[in-house]
């Protein structure tokens, strides 16, 4: 133990046997996933273009810190039985996302098919985003009201326009790029296809 | 218990000359660890009124909610960087550099290149959290630094990385002690990890859900081989040495320190259960968590055998009080890890405030703890002169040791209702929420007790730098023992 | 996989096996004898065995109290 060597050939050691453990063999394992055909044979899982931008607002306010995005299976979690999805999540749904946000923290819901809730009811999720609280008064979730603006209307009010009450007279709230960008993002979040390794209930 | 029989004055020449080296040793480490010392505590003020920001916005989520640069989402990744890479890693660098020094018997030369590399580390990070305040952090946990900054926290840490490398070389031939391995450890694990992850995250990202799985490897391995080691080595040091006694089983404590470098690096995994990872990775995990009781039972074991008979020194010593509390809860929050590893309870105990509570035990009531006893033992021996208020300390002791388990209490009582009704029930995630609120305004409260003692604490340092206090001719802890003293 | 399982068996078997070495090399080098000695090797005639080397401000040190007798 008094000797270099020893010391140096044993923290190596150790440590690159973890970093093979964890990092290389997970890599070679699952670090090129590709799409897959179905039966009729139209790829499913196919990558999103264009909501990356909106991934990186997503970065910028740190929403990973409130919000996780994995679904885990019925016998590991009640997710499925409270609605954030109708499968677990499985390693090749977030193939092509640039930057994996699985997060720790369900201080919100999980939002990994927040795409399917808000669907048909966009400007409900702008709503959300602009302050949580218009639509749930108990909500702890912060106001991100700096991604909107408010403008005077100019004409008639525009169709972005945000519905909500106590706004100027004259005046309305519309999104900024950013926050079209989050929400193009956070629509795109859906698990609605099945893997051969996660079939959906249906099946 | 007397040792050898010498003659009184060849002991008394060789105390002499043995003072003197000490003396020498710890005076040619002066200006960097201070350096080090002052910019942690800085961090830790800093850190510390983050924190209680991002609490008191789980209280009043209205509170300082305006701007992007102020919220939830962005204060809460500069409260971590500021507390693990600015308090935390600068006041465990500067306990290195002290304890290699010591413990190699060799003179820090040349110490004034490794204030420079502090200054390109404050840099660094000022530069990051700042970024982190406009939107540039990387969102992934534990490595939230933009990637501009990164380089500049490589060159510091290479000045020091280097220093400890050379000290270490040039030690005094003879034993290498129990601390000098943890310490080397850390020195030289700590760029691979932060390299690897900064690499295969940041610069060059891999696909897909291997991001988790090194995200996880790297975070975990930053509090089990950069943060444990560097605790545990100063404990390893700290409580033989203020009691003027051996560490119990010199034999034990070899095994721990190999079972943990064995073992720890496969924990990463185990934040990742039931995720969408392979079963087999997040078994391995599991498994090596459980491993865990080997290193942690050594070291707890050695620790307490030392201890015994001789827990009544806790009123006599400032430095025992924090390191013997950090120490503790270093045994409970690697117990309780161990525990939450388990599938069965992390299906409940995932994603909950749990994990919160988990995170400021360890970082906090084990490593925080710690670093508060080394910096009480080394400060006075690298200024040559007395803490100045007693009451001070006493009061930093108390609010701190009061506040994190005030803390760790609330957060298991909201965690452990969360868990059940959010992981295991269906319950109305309102009626969850509304549940913790109660809780959480204990968090926030506990929190500015911790505030209160940090601030305390950097008054003390402020006037020991200044070399106020009582007026006594010398200090007492210099001097030959005589009567007094009051407890508590 | 089959590739996978032989870069892990290889690797596993290269770094336990270095592992062992070390180990071995340790107890045939000497490593492992005198552990006594290292343990004392923080104290000396400055800063003995038996002295506590830390007190509050204003009190005075003390010698160890439950020193290990004999």
């Amino acid at each position: 133990m008094n000797k270099l060597p020893t010391l140096l050939i044993g923290i190596t050691a150790t440590f690159l046997f973890s970093w093979v453990g964890l990092v290389m063999i997970p890599y070679v394992q699952l670090g090129k996933l590709g799409p897959i055909e179905d039966e009729s044979g139209t790829l499913v899982a196919v990558g999103k273009p264009g909501v990356s931008s909106g991934a990186r607002v997503y970065a910028a306010q740190g929403c990973v810190y409130c919000h996780t995005q994995q679904v885990r299976p019925e016998h590991g979690g009640s997710d499925i039985a409270r609605g954030w999805g109708a499968r677990a999540s499985v390693a090749r749904d977030y193939k092509d996302d640039t930057t994996v946000f699985l997060g720790t923290m369900r201080t919100g819901p999980d939002l990994r098919n927040v795409g399917t809730k808000y669907q048909s009811i966009t400007g409900e999720l702008h709503v959300q985003i602009y302050n949580a609280r218009l639509r749930n008064k108990s909500s702890i979730m912060p106001s991100f009201r700096f991604l909107y603006e408010e403008r005077k209307i100019v004409g008639s009010s525009s169709i972005n326009a945000l519905k909500v009450k106590d706004v100027k007279t004259g005046y309305e709230i519309v999104p900024t790029k950013e926050a079209e960008d989050l929400v193009a993002y956070l629509l795109s979040l859906n698990q609605n296809y099945s893997l051969p390794e996660a079939p959906t209930s249906e099946h | 218990m007397n040792t050898v029989a010498m003659p009184e004055q060849s002991t008394d020449s060789r105390a002499e000359l043995d003072r003197i080296e000490r003396v020498a040793i710890d005076a040619s480490t002066r200006g960097p660890v201070l350096f080090f010392y002052a910019s942690a505590i800085l961090w830790l003020l800093v850190g510390t009124i983050l924190g209680l920001v991002t609490a008191l916005k789980f209280n009043a989520p209205g509170f300082l909610d305006a701007w992007s640069f102020t919220t939830f989402g962005r204060v809460r990744p500069a409260h971590l960087t500021s507390v693990i890479y600015g308090w935390a890693s600068m006041a465990g660098i500067g306990t290195i550099i002290w304890l290699m020094a010591r413990l190699c018997h060799t003179r820090l030369k040349n110490g004034s290149l490794l204030i420079i590399a502090g200054c390109i580390w404050n840099l660094g990070l000022t530069l990051g959290i700042l970024g982190i305040f406009a939107g540039h952090g990387t969102s992934i946990e534990w490595l939230e630094l933009p990637g501009y900054s990164t380089p500049l926290l490589f060159i510091a840490y290479s000045f020091i990385g280097l220093w400890t490398l050379l000290m270490f070389i040039n030690r005094r031939p003879g034993h290498v002690y129990v601390t000098q391995w943890y310490l080397l450890a850390a020195v030289l694990w700590f760029p691979w990890v932060y390299g690897t992850a900064q690499i295969l995250l940041v610069a060059h990202p891999v696909q897909g859900v291997v991001q988790a799985a090194v995200n996880w490897w790297f975070a975990h391995n930053i509090i089990g081989l950069w943060f444990t080691t560097i605790g545990v080595g100063t404990v390893y040091y700290m409580i033989p040495k203020v009691l003027g006694k051996p560490i119990h089983s010199y034999y034990l404590s070899i095994i721990g320190f190999w079972t943990l470098a064995f073992f720890y690096s496969w924990n990463g995994i185990h934040h990742l259960i039931y995720g969408p990872l392979p079963a087999w990775l997040q078994t391995a995990s599991i498994v090596a968590s459980v491993m865990m009781i080997i290193p942690v039972t050594t070291v707890a074991i050695n620790h307490h055998l030392t201890m015994k008979g001789s827990f009544g020194a806790l009123r006599y010593s400032p430095t025992l009080r924090f390191i013997v509390f950090g120490a503790m809860c270093y045994t409970l929050v690697s117990l309780q890890g161990i525990s939450m590893a388990f599938r069965t309870i992390n299906k409940a105990s995932h994603f909950t405030h749990l994990t919160v509570a988990h995170a400021h035990l360890g970082l906090y009531a084990f490593f925080t703890m710690v670093m508060f006893g080394a910096m009480y033992y080394i400060v006075p021996r690298l200024v040559n002169w007395e803490w100045p208020c007693a009451k001070l300390i006493k009061i930093h002791f108390w609010t701190t040791a009061i506040g994190i388990l005030l803390m760790f209490g609330a957060l298991t009582i909201a965690g452990i209702q969360q868990g059940i009704h959010m992981n295991l029930r269906t319950t109305d995630f309102n009626v969850i929420m509304n549940s913790t609120k109660p809780w959480l305004w204990m968090r926030s409260l506990s929190g500015a007790l911790m505030m209160v003692g940090h601030f305390v604490f950097a008054a003390s340092f402020v006037m020991i730098l200044m070399r106020l206090g009582k007026n006594k001719t010398t200090p007492t802890l210099f001097e030959e023992p005589t009567r007094g003293g009051n407890v508590l | 996989m089959t590739l996978y399982l032989i870069i892990i068996l290889v690797f596993t078997i290269l770094l336990g096996g270095s592992g062992v070495w070390a180990l071995y090399w340790a107890v045939k080098n000497g490593q492992m004898t005198s552990l006594e000695n290292g343990a004392k090797s923080i104290f000396n005639d400055d800063e003995p065995l038996g002295q506590m080397s830390d007190c509050f401000p204003g009190e005075p040190k003390r010698k160890n109290v439950g020193i290990i007798k004999g």
